[in-house]
């Protein structure tokens, strides 16, 4: 299988399913846009290595899916995972129609970090306050033209009532924010003083400075989102290893494997029946009734990322 | 054979009737042609048809999945974004002027190192080797740690110096344009031209210098018209090949310039690369801009090394004492060397280790700073013994295979008459005009492509082959500048004693070039072990190098692991170059006096002590190499 570089899966997952099994799971622990580019070539010379996917939803939806690379999951789980009262929300997490991708994971994304040597988390209550004069270029972003989350900020942004394109330019553009592209070196920084504020940072990056006591605070503001990061599992249209497939595939969904991923993973699994981390914040924890930005839609993934990423490109220009 | 070995002896040869001489002349050029043809295609497959590959595919408009439809569009949007003559006119504003500061810098510390007697000067070059086989990306950091502007330690210090008042950041500052340039100069322009530099200073017959200074000339001044002049096809060629180095690393540019917004032309392929979906095309175009750069400065170092001798090797007596700088000068030089050493070298390396310990990398201000668990958990990582094991297989077989072929190539393009040398050395440079990145996915198409793909994908004798063909530029100019440097009479001498081709090699050019041959094996070994870029795409969970490792740590973010396999990897690199350095110059040294080489064709047997490497200048009438 293929799926994130992310130390802590690479090591823990492939133990858990070869004690659970016996077999041995290869681990390809690489970027999505690495292993595309890996795939496409070994299928246009017929080769076809991996078995299963688990990855982040842009490489999921417009390279995996766009090219038919995935099959149905409805025909290689099981009954009992696909029993809907399994799942949070009552329905089985497909993504698409095809019921080719399943979120196997779902949290809420880091909004709003700040440097509290620097700023007083008070002061930002939503987003809006970002707009304060005093803060223009001293603002870090991950870059939102990059692969990754820092999009589906925008995305929320544009279909928020009270916020929309203007917002955006004004956030984007009027507020000359710094552009990075690493979350940890952002991370750093942030604590660092290099910048007070930071946005687009990742879960675990902001998660593990807060644990070591650095001076950061997440901060949360009146719009937020939901995300499953890299927790999208797909199965190959032809796997090398149907069987192994399969039971790779049905492990993931099932409370066992999925608990296996999302405690390597560091996140909130999707199934009803997978208690939280323990260690992870509460913030992180989706809370029924409460709106959220559904970062995973399968028309946001599709059309809304474009959108995003054509407005913002033309506000800041391309990379 | 005859086109690639010059005529021995031709003056031995009784002088045959025109006609006769015309034949043989015409059957020799139409066999120089022959196997110049069949080298020069060999050489073609390996660089050109993966880069013909990436031209192509740059050619290739459609969308993914679609069927092919070609057209220039890429190369006009790539032209078009003004980011792109953006990032170019960075990387010449930081590649020129650290490339002509390094190269200065780079030739007094190796004419100090190899020519003078400056007390500890081989200590101060093992110190250089070792700040080139670092990691850059754990070179960086080790230079964040230290020059941050908010925590770094050096910063931190400066601070408390009385009268500065109450600064929160810098005085210095690493995020800057100066910042970039340091950390290459420390981290791989300056260090990659002392290995380079020094066995081609060590090579070089004092004789001329000898001559220079008898007529009266000052030291500087026969430094300046005899020493440097003469070594310049090996300046010409560590300032190309640090040129390059400096446009092909972008973990620099990556972790530096990003924050200043300071885009080059490697960063700027990689954020093609990274976009959703990814610019192959559009990196491609860019990408193949410097490729008529390079083959124009291949092309301008032929000829500026053509019209000229560059034999610093001969057979010819020579006093090979090192030059004295006199007894306090030498001191107060090698104090100037060793400060050099201890800033630009200890100082990133004890911040690279002194963060291998740390909990979270430069955060000094944490309750117990300090922890080994970063040691702990790559020990107990459990790809880390596999890739330790592939790492050295890739590393030791990489290195015999490319240091025999550039050995080869090289031995072509500067001792053959093949009419095709000159078309082996522009290809020889042209694996170097693309970033690894877009190299490996030339070669992954390649490897796939060709019938013998289970053989070459995914395992590690495709790696092995990506990685020869990406050092080759390196490789081959390294021992191209060597091989010019040793007269050809020399082997041709034995030759006519009798010795056969490969025994003449053997005992005389080999021991020659050892220095330079161990230097390249130890490039070529650090080149293997460390490159990410050409087997990002090549490599499986069963091929997985530390290199890979490297990568999945720091792109995941655990830049304390990544820090300790830095410093692993680091270490196994110096400790193979130890090694060779050793083997080289034993060598040189293993001379048996009272061994004779074997005589053919009736020539009387003669002993060959003089033909050695390290035989005294009183007994030899060749030139020795220094050791």
């Amino acid at each position: 299988m293929s799926g994130p570089p992310t130390d802590t899966v690479r090591q823990k997952l492939p133990q858990a399913f070869q004690q659970t099994y016996g077999t041995k799971l290869d681990y390809i622990g690489t970027s999505g846009k690495d292993n595309a580019a890996r795939l496409q070539s070994e299928r246009q010379a017929g080769i076809y290595s991996q078995d299963v996917f688990v990855g982040g939803a842009d490489t999921m939806a417009n390279t995996y899916h766009a090219q038919n690379w995935i099959a149905p999951l409805t025909g290689v789980l099981t009954p009992a995972e696909l029993e809907t009262k399994a799942w949070r929300g009552g329905t089985v997490p497909f993504v698409d129609a095809d019921k080719s991708i399943l979120s196997i994971s779902r949290y809420v994304t880091v909004p709003i970090v700040v440097n509290t040597d620097q700023v007083d988390p008070k002061e930002i209550t939503t987003w809006k306050d970002l707009l304060d004069p005093k803060w223009k270029g001293k603002i870090a972003t991950i870059d939102p033209r990059s692969p990754g989350g820092a999009i589906y900020n925008v995305g929320m942004f544009q279909a928020a009532p009270g916020y929309g394109d203007d917002f955006v330019k004004r956030l984007y553009k009027d507020q000359s924010p710094v552009l990075i592209t690493d979350s940890r070196q952002g991370t750093d920084d942030l604590a660092k003083g290099k910048y007070p504020i930071a946005l687009g940072l990742g879960q675990l990056d902001v998660d593990t400075a807060v644990d070591d006591g650095l001076p950061i605070q997440v901060v949360m503001p009146d719009l937020l989102q939901t995300t499953s990061g890299f927790g999208f599992l797909a199965v190959s249209d032809k796997p090398p290893h149907p069987n192994a497939a399969k039971l790779l595939a049905q492990w993931l969904a099932c409370p066992d494997g999925n608990k296996a991923w999302n405690d390597a993973y560091g996140s909130i699994s999707t199934r009803a029946d997978v208690e939280p981390p323990s260690d992870l914040p509460d913030w992180q924890v989706p809370q029924d009734g409460k709106d959220y930005f559904d970062a995973n839609s399968w028309e946001f993934l599709t059309k809304g990322v474009k959108d995003a990423t054509e407005l913002i490109k033309s506000l800041i220009g391309s990379n | 054979m005859s086109g690639v070995l010059p005529p021995v002896a031709p003056d031995a040869v009784e002088p045959l009737p025109g006609p006769v001489r015309r034949l043989v002349k015409a059957r020799r050029s139409s066999g120089s042609r022959v196997t110049g043809t069949v080298v020069l295609l060999l050489v073609a497959a390996v660089t050109v048809v993966p880069i013909t590959l990436l031209l192509l595919n740059s050619l290739n408009v459609a969308d993914p999945g679609d069927p092919a439809a070609y057209g220039l569009d890429n190369w006009r949007q790539a032209f078009a974004n003004g980011a792109m003559w953006e990032s170019a006119w960075n990387t010449l504003r930081l590649g020129v002027p650290r490339v002509l500061l390094g190269m200065v810098i780079a030739t007094v510390i190796s004419w100090l190192i190899a020519r003078t007697d400056i007390p500890g000067g081989k200590v101060i070059e093992v110190f250089l080797w070792f700040s080139f086989f670092i990691p850059s990306l754990s070179m960086t950091l080790g230079w964040i740690l230290l020059l941050d502007p908010a925590n770094g330690v050096v910063n931190q210090v400066i601070r408390t110096v009385p009268g500065l008042g109450d600064i929160t950041q810098g005085p210095l500052n690493i995020y800057s344009y100066w910042g970039i340039i340091w950390t290459h100069l420390t981290a791989t322009t300056v260090p990659i031209m002392v290995i380079l530099l020094v066995p081609a200073f060590r090579r070089m017959s004092r004789s001329m210098e000898e001559a220079a200074q008898i007529s009266g000339a000052s030291r500087l001044r026969t430094l300046v018209s005899i020493t440097v002049p003469m070594m310049r096809p090996a300046i010409i060629a560590a300032t190309l090949l640090s040129f390059v180095y400096s446009l092909k690393t972008f973990e620099i540019e990556l972790l530096l310039g990003t924050p200043i917004g300071l885009n080059v032309y490697s960063t700027q392929i990689y954020n093609w690369l990274q976009s959703s979906p990814p610019q192959f095309g559009t990196a491609t175009a860019l990408g193949s801009v410097f490729i008529p750069i390079l083959i124009m400065l291949a092309i301008m170092q032929r000829f500026a090394v053509r019209s000229r001798s560059y034999v610093t090797v001969g057979a010819h007596t020579y006093n090979d004492e090192p030059i004295r700088l006199g007894r306090i000068r030498r001191w107060v030089i090698a104090g100037v060397l060793w400060l050099y050493a201890v800033i630009t070298v200890v100082l990133p390396l004890g911040a690279i280790v002194l963060g291998s310990f740390m909990r979270r990398f430069g955060f000094f201000q944490l309750t117990n700073p300090f922890t080994t668990e970063h040691w702990s958990a790559l020990f107990h990582d459990n790809l880390f013994a596999s890739s330790v094991r592939n790492t050295l297989v890739i590393g030791l077989i990489a290195t015999l295979v490319g240091v025999l072929v550039y050995f080869v190539i090289s031995f072509v393009i500067v001792r053959s008459e093949l009419p095709t040398r000159g078309g082996v050395d522009v290809m020889a440079w042209l694996p170097a005009a693309v970033p690894g990145m877009l190299l490996g996915l030339g070669l992954l198409w390649v490897y796939l492509g060709t019938p013998l793909r289970t053989v070459l994908y995914g395992n590690l004798f495709g790696l092995i082959i990506a990685l020869v063909i990406s050092h080759m530029a390196t490789g081959t100019q390294q021992l191209k500048a060597a091989i010019l440097q040793v007269s050809p009479d020399l082997d041709r001498a034995a030759r006519i004693c009798g010795a056969t081709p490969v025994r003449a090699y053997t005992y005389v050019l080999f021991p020659l070039l050892g220095p330079s041959v161990a230097a390249a094996g130890v490039l070529t070994f650090h080149s293997a072990v460390s490159d990410v870029s050409t087997v990002v795409l090549l490599s499986s969970n069963d091929s997985r190098p530390l290199s890979i490792l490297l990568l999945e740590y720091s792109t995941s973010g655990v830049l304390e692991q990544a820090s300790v396999l830095g410093v692993l990897i680091s270490a196994l690199t110096v400790g193979v170059a130890l090694l060779s350095r050793a083997l080289g110059g034993r060598r040189l040294r293993a001379s048996k006096p009272g061994r004779r080489i074997r005589v053919t064709r009736g020539t009387p047997p003669s002993p060959l002590p003089a033909m050695k490497a390290g035989a005294s200048s009183e007994d030899s009438s060749l030139t020795r190499t220094g050791s």
